[in-house]
């Protein structure tokens, strides 16, 4: 079982997560099912594991920006490193429900 | 691009009776559509979609083609211009042969991104849009300038089916319609890009060929409405958002669409009349309208990717739409021969209609000026 410190930063990096979006889509990354991974160790430093909704793309750098910057605001965050993947491909399978619906896909 | 920029504005004050000849460029005159696609959208389209090959890490050859195509294609387009200036058919047959070949590298870039992603609707209209570009390379070895409208549509095919398929990539996943609509899409592309090879390479009656443009633009037509139909729902609930950046991206290429149902239509009109007048609202209605409009969309995403740094989104403003919207309006007023003393003052303000873009394009830049680095990492290339 996590320890309440590193539930209740998970929890508030999400929520930094879910001020970033796509240029384009009218979803944050986390309703579009773009974090595959987050983990925060007791020092502060941020590991996130993400893809793009376009393998090849090149918003990539941009969107890793915009991640690092909300993951930084938090308190108690010192450093980010983030993964750009591409294992599994990214589907809309992965949006949320509210997305789907609004979109109608 | 400020070179193709600067010949176009002299050219065009000159078409317009506004006399001033810069020496060092009018020599280059005749050459502003071939700077404008081989020196500056060519290579931008392509490194954006270099910059996918290093992230997907894909094989020796896709590597190789993504290392090569862009310095082909300028080193090309400068023997061209060389061969051009100097009265010398080697260099332009050679610089011709260089960029084809530049052109074909990155067709099997863009076939390395469609096996890795498994994306093949939107990649194959991006593969696509490249054959009439090297089309137009291949003829530019016996002749390099555009003369006429099937040589200016395989030049600007490259841009407009390259973004639509751009478009069809986003819309893969805003849209549920892509699975039924999308086949017709690329079918048209398709029929698009025959119809204009055919009439560039072959000769045909005038009349036959005023049909066969006409059925081009119409159906280029319809697959740019299409295009626009598949992510409108998209478009309209990114338009309503509280961030600046989306409301800006999401108006520009809604406008962006516009431009290019504006330009078809005008193609429709050119090919039932007779060839003149409207020639040139076409070329700019979907070079400067559409394609410019989408460039200054993806602007702000894309240039960080390539510089390393980040605009700043409270410096992105409407201003560089509105000056080409206006540079626009002018440029083709002036094409349409209203006679008296409107005409006067219209030409003249079609003459100078270029510097707006001039400007429009340095007020975007100006957003570079106040930018920052990305965080912790440089350009990706």
């Amino acid at each position: 079982m996590p320890a309440p410190q590193d539930e209740e930063m998970t929890r508030k990096l999400l929520e930094a997560l879910k001020t970033c979006y796509d240029p384009e889509i009218p979803f944050n990354i986390v309703d579009l099912g773009l974090i595959y991974g987050l983990d925060v160790d007791k020092y502060g430093n941020v590991k996130i594991r993400m893809t793009v909704t376009s393998p090849g793309c090149p918003v990539g750098p941009w969107l890793i920006d915009e991640v690092k910057n909300a993951c930084l605001s938090v308190p108690g965050v010192k450093r980010v490193d983030v993964d750009l993947v591409f294992e599994p491909l990214w589907t809309p399978r992965r949006m949320s429900e509210e997305a789907h619906r609004i979109l109608g896909i | 691009m400020f070179l193709a920029v600067l010949i176009g504005i002299f050219r065009l004050m000159n078409l317009h009776s506004i006399n001033i000849y810069p020496i060092f460029l009018t020599a280059l005159y005749q050459l502003h559509p071939n700077i404008m696609v081989y020196g500056f959208l060519a290579p931008i389209v392509m490194t954006e979609r270099l910059v996918g090959m290093k992230t997907l890490h894909t094989g020796r050859i896709y590597s190789l083609s993504a290392t090569l195509m862009v310095p082909a294609t300028l080193i090309g387009l400068i023997l061209q211009i060389g061969g051009f200036v100097s009265e010398q058919p080697v260099l332009i047959s050679a610089g011709g042969g260089i960029i084809f070949l530049g052109l074909i590298l990155f067709i099997i870039l863009m076939f390395g991104l469609s096996m890795k992603t498994g994306l093949k609707l939107p990649f194959y209209l991006m593969i696509l849009s490249v054959i009439p570009v090297a089309d137009f390379a291949l003829l530019s070895v016996r002749s390099i300038e555009v003369d006429g409208m099937p040589d200016s549509l395989l030049l600007m095919l490259f841009p407009i089916l390259f973004i639509l398929g751009e478009r069809v990539e986003l819309s893969r996943f805003v849209s549920g319609n892509l699975e039924r609509y999308g086949k017709y899409v690329l079918s048209l592309g398709i029929l698009v890009v025959l119809l204009t090879v055919m009439l560039a390479n072959f000769q045909f009656s005038m009349n036959l060929s005023m049909m066969i443009s006409l059925v081009t633009f119409a159906l280029l037509f319809v697959a740019g409405g299409l295009t626009m139909f598949l992510e409108a729902k998209n478009l309209i609930h990114v338009s309503r958002s509280t961030s600046p950046l989306q409301k800006y991206v999401s108006k520009h290429v809604m406008v962006a669409y516009a431009w290019l149902m504006v330009g078809c239509a005008f193609g429709v009109a050119y090919s039932i009349q007779a060839p003149g007048f409207i020639y040139d609202a076409v070329i700019h209605s979907l070079m400067v309208g559409y394609v410019g409009s989408m460039l200054l969309a993806h602007g702000p995403v894309i240039l960080p990717t390539v510089t390393g740094r980040k605009i700043n989104q409270s410096t992105l403003t409407l201003i560089p739409l509105i000056l080409i919207l206006v540079s626009n309006v002018f440029r083709i007023s002036g094409d349409f021969q209203l006679g008296g003393v409107i005409q006067a003052i219209v030409s003249f303000a079609s003459g100078i209609s270029g510097w707006l873009v001039l400007v429009a394009v340095l007020v975007f830049l100006r957003s570079l000026v106040f930018s920052k680095p990305l965080i912790q990492s440089g350009p990706v290339l």
